[in-house]
């Protein structure tokens, strides 16, 4: 490739290949600083026993946490429209995902589900024995 | 990549690309491409987590108080403060600035073992009370033992062991990148293998984002 080329690319690869580089140092440090916040929040939360609001807050916290990380420090805030659609539809799927197999739990005929579970009226026999809480004792035995 | 003369700066750019922006966001594209294929590989241990979560909430909430809290909350802030040196590393990079970028890059090694050695004290815990993964769970019933624990420790040992071996290759691509600071690798222009090393190691801080509170408190 002609050297000239290469210059060219460079001075049309930053603002300027003469100092209009710009540090990020400030935003960086605040996003550090909320993320340690976020974190003494979370600590503080989780210790508080809010019930089934203690996961809601924890996710909504990490939620914030990551969407920092990935906006500022992985620079996805000026990031190409193709980047941003790949991580929403990950995300996107995994709810997906998640929805699925809950969905799947939550409907069950009762009996069907782990024993000892939450889902489940009978009692778990084998857990005790520190043995696998999905086969009964009586299965696990068998030999 | 080595240079004939040092007045033609050697081109990385290969024949198939109009320029070298366009190179480097298909670099950069290709990067993200990979660490969505990362989020899904952890995805599954968080499908496991939900899955057995909803079906047994009180073990879960009795098992993330059998773990460190103290230890995964230095872990965390170890972890967040990597992120922040490296995000400085890739700032650095991209202004030349290979000093620094090597500096900084120590720092996050340092972190780095940091993290390491605190998930060990807590692993050689875990193993010395039988709260293993498995067929080798073997807790006490005095222990507070409730259904479901063993699947608690499963995906315990699961999400962080896969989240340490992440730590680990992160910790190499980041030495190889300390490497080429060292040599005054980094410039104006060429600067997007920092900043996809920079990319990897925040995708190990955004996952351990997730699993402290998930795992340690509630």
């Amino acid at each position: 490739m002609d050297p000239k080329d290469y210059k060219k690319n460079v001075a049309e690869y930053a603002d300027a290949a003469h100092g209009v580089v710009h540090s990020h140092f400030r935003t960086y440090l605040i996003v550090f600083m909320a993320l340690l916040l976020g974190t003494a929040l979370t600590y503080t939360t989780g210790r508080m026993h809010l019930g089934n609001w203690a996961l809601v807050i924890a996710l909504v916290i990490a939620f914030t946490k990551g969407t920092l990380v990935a906006m500022y420090f992985m620079h996805l805030a000026e990031a190409k429209g193709t980047t941003r659609l790949l991580m929403g539809i990950c995300l996107l799927f995994i709810a997906v995902l998640i929805g699925y197999v809950l969905g799947d739990f939550g409907t069950r005929f009762r009996p069907a589900n782990s024993q000892g579970s939450k889902w489940s009226d009978l009692p778990a026999s084998s857990t005790t024995r520190g043995e696998s809480p999905d086969m009964p004792r009586e299965l696990g035995t068998t030999p | 990549m080595q240079s004939e003369t040092a007045a033609h700066p050697p081109s990385r750019l290969a024949g198939h690309f109009a320029s070298l922006p366009v190179q480097d966001n298909a670099a950069r594209l290709g990067m993200w491409l990979f660490l969505s294929t990362e989020v899904l590989l952890f995805a599954g241990l968080f499908v496991c987590y939900a899955s057995y979560r909803f079906l047994y909430p009180e073990t879960w909430a009795a098992g993330s108080r059998l773990l460190s809290l103290p230890l995964g909350t230095i872990n965390t802030v170890v972890l967040i403060g990597s992120s922040f040196t490296v995000a400085l590393a890739v700032d650095f990079a991209k202004q030349g600035k290979n000093r620094l970028v090597f500096f900084m890059l120590l720092l996050t090694l340092a972190a780095a073992a940091t993290f390491l050695v605190i998930k060990g004290f807590e692993y050689s815990h875990k193993f010395h009370a039988g709260e293993l993964p498995g067929v080798h769970f073997h807790m006490k019933e005095t222990e507070g033992l409730l259904p479901g624990m063993p699947l608690f420790f499963s995906v315990y040992f699961a999400a962080t062991g896969l989240h340490a071996l992440h730590v680990i290759i992160g910790a190499g691509v980041l030495t190889w990148m300390a490497l080429k600071a060292w040599r005054n690798h980094f410039s104006v222009g060429n600067y997007v293998a920092m900043e996809n090393a920079g990319l990897y190691w925040h995708l190990v801080d955004l996952v351990w984002i997730f699993l402290y509170p998930l795992l340690y408190l509630i």
